[in-house]
């Protein structure tokens, strides 16, 4: 029984640790955005950098977790369940590495007029994703909070959507100065960082399921 | 010889442990909350403690019923009982050796023209309804105390589950000594009266020979837990009662007080002191005990989908088990008498249990044997006259045996219609929903 509290008290930890790092990362994704579209290309490289270390060690605390809920068959109920969310979360991080990753190999040229727009595509984005920590950490601890935080994350991933749809509706039909390979590349780009809160709203599925199934 | 008697008894014990352990384990085993090899550990460990330690209580009742003193006696009684259940098991009419091992001692009665003590039997009886009421009053209050809590005080998921793996364990172990200082007396209270062991003493500790008894029953159990228990268990807690792990804790924990109720000398002597009534030391069915308990916690969650339909069947239990077990004994002991030559009941010196306002007319006769220190059991020796009453009487009057077996054969005639009929409507159930989904299968295609 000693043994099972002790590995109760680890597992809680590294939880709450690999969610702290999920933070740090998207905090670090948005700063780096940031810089990029200040045109601080030096200090975005750095947070990337910075960035690609912690989603690391996220990683390797996933695996940890996985082991010690499998190995010692905690939670068995909703075991699989609580693993796919933290997935999920690794899943959001994934992204935001490979987003930075792109800005960074590709450098697209921002048009001033629309630097703005990016900005506010990623803070929207940023805002579902933190819902989506908050939700996860209210879960283990007041299950029914959670719900709160997940319809927030469907607000913020309507609002991102449609952001997106007017940055996207801005560079093809009111920039007729942009070419039209450019005009690709910034669609891109803007999907990049809209896909950070469609990942937010994979975790907000998993949540609200949860919540039931715990609630039943 | 006494030990090859005794398998009949160990027999039923083993398929006590193999099927009752589930009620206790198979939630917490089926959600795999607990490994099976701690829960038979557990299991086995506690339930040979319940039944060495406090067993006593439920054999002195069934005593009373009928004290089936010869060993032959007790072999046939305990086999109609572990008959009676495998068949009804067999045909999933819920079944309790509580109810077969009564319905045995009763037919042993008939068989040697012994009186039965309806005063006792209607306690018994009582019980198990008592039994189920008092499972789901227990079940409802421990629900909302458990919720008032959880609400009042969160704990992180991962913490709660922890603490639930704890009560699950140490509340299984509670679980599993009522059941064995409760259920004990269906297993080995026939043959108490029957089998006399010498007292054995070591390290400071008496066994008696009613002890070692109820220890060789609690070890046959024990061995039904550990070897037969794992399919049960899985089957209960995954298909039959598939429980969340907190609604089993207390499920189980109510079934557990309620068997511990009906089996605690000492809490029936504190209800004395305090001017209450005394509670009766009856063996009741923990399968029942435990639905009983499940249905209170239904109604506490608003009653839908619950089957109270259920209760019925127990009660059309309660009423062919004995019937049927009796019958079976009655039979078996004429056989196990009259082919085997054995004697069914004590020869020469018979022993008959007699109510307190009787010891004063025959106060001269009366011995007193002490049992266990503080039971006393008052007997009276029977005087010739009243010997050669008794085998006046033993000569089969067949007119009122026969109406006996009638209304047995009609009982058993009963069952088997009402299962059967239950059956076919379960068939047609299937077929009908079969066909609504065939045609609405074609409906959507057309």
């Amino acid at each position: 029984m000693a043994l099972l509290f002790k590995t109760t008290s680890k597992t809680i930890t590294k939880v709450d640790e690999f969610i702290d790092k999920v933070e740090d990362c998207m905090m670090l994704f948005r700063e780096a955005l940031k810089n990029f579209l200040e045109n601080h290309p030096e200090q975005m490289k750095e947070r990337l950098r910075m960035l690609e270390r912690e989603e690391n060690k996220a990683d390797k605390m996933q695996r940890a977790i996985e082991s010690y809920f499998l190995k010692h068959g905690l939670l068995p109920q909703h075991a699989t369940d609580i693993l796919t969310l933290l997935d999920k979360l690794d899943d959001m991080v994934d992204l935001a590495k490979y987003s930075l990753q792109q800005f960074e190999i590709e450098q697209p040229l921002i048009p001033d007029n629309l630097s703005s727009d990016y900005l506010r595509l990623t803070e929207i984005s940023i805002e579902a994703s933190q819902e989506a920590i908050f939700g996860t950490r209210a879960f283990f601890t007041h299950p029914q909070m959670a719900k709160n935080h997940a319809h927030k994350i469907y607000f913020f991933e309507k609002e991102s959507d449609d952001f997106a749809n007017q940055l996207r509706t801005k560079i093809f039909q009111e920039s007729p100065h942009i070419e039209l390979a450019h005009k690709s590349q910034l669609r891109y780009f803007s999907r990049h960082i809209e896909q950070i809160s469609d990942s937010a709203e994979e975790v907000a599925d998993i949540l609200s399921l949860l919540t039931i199934k715990i609630g039943l | 010889m006494v030990f090859l008697f005794l398998t009949s008894g160990l027999f039923l014990g083993w398929s006590l442990g193999a099927n009752d352990a589930a009620n206790i384990f198979g939630s917490a085993v089926g959600s795999r909350m607990v490994k099976f090899r701690t829960a038979a550990i557990i299991a086995s460990i506690f339930v040979i403690l319940g039944a060495t330690i406090q067993g006593a209580g439920g054999a002195h009742t069934l005593g009373k019923l009928g004290a089936v003193d010869a060993i032959a006696g007790s072999f046939t009684v305990a086999l109609a009982a572990a008959i009676t259940v495998f068949w009804m098991t067999r045909l999933n009419i819920p079944v309790s050796t509580s109810q077969a091992i009564v319905g045995g001692i009763v037919g042993w009665n008939i068989y040697t023209s012994n009186p039965t003590n309806t005063h006792t039997l209607i306690e018994i009886a009582s019980t198990w309804g008592f039994g189920i009421l008092l499972g789901a009053i227990f079940a409802v209050g421990l629900y909302g105390s458990m919720r008032f809590v959880l609400n009042k005080m969160p704990l992180h998921l991962l913490w709660r589950d922890a603490w639930i793996r704890f009560f699950l364990l140490v509340i299984g172990a509670f679980g599993a000594y009522s059941l064995g200082a409760n259920n004990i007396a269906n297993v080995m209270g026939v043959f108490v009266n029957a089998v006399s062991f010498p007292t054995l003493e070591f390290a400071g500790f008496t066994l008696s020979s009613e002890q070692q008894l109820f220890f060789l029953g609690g070890v046959a159990i024990a061995v039904g837990i550990i070897t037969y228990s794992e399919k049960v268990m899985h089957t209960v807690g995954e298909k039959l009662l598939p429980l969340r792990a907190e609604t089993a804790m207390i499920v189980v924990l109510a079934q557990a007080l309620v068997l511990f109720v009906f089996s605690s000398q000492g809490l029936s002597d504190l209800f004395q002191k305090m001017g209450l009534p005394r509670i009766p030391m009856v063996p009741v069915s923990s399968s029942q005990v435990i639905i009983g308990a499940i249905l209170g916690v239904g109604v506490l969650k608003g009653g839908r989908n619950v089957r109270f339909n259920i209760l019925g069947s127990i009660s059309l239990g309660w009423i062919a088990t004995p019937m049927i077990a009796g019958l079976l004994a009655f039979f078996s002991l004429f056989f196990v008498n009259n082919v085997f030559k054995q004697a069914v009941q004590h020869e020469g010196n018979e022993l008959y249990p007699i109510e307190q306002g009787q010891i004063n007319k025959t106060s001269n006769n009366v011995e007193n044997l002490v049992i266990e220190d503080t039971t006393i059991i008052e007997f009276a020796t029977v005087e010739p006259a009243m010997k050669k009453e008794k085998a006046d009487a033993q000569k089969m009057d067949i007119a009122f045996y026969l109406v006996i077996v009638i209304i047995l054969l009609l009982t058993l005639a009963l069952t088997w219609i009402i299962v059967k009929l239950r059956q076919q409507q379960n068939r047609q159930q299937q077929i009908e929903s079969l066909l609504e989904e065939f045609l609405e299968k074609n409906k959507r295609e057309l």
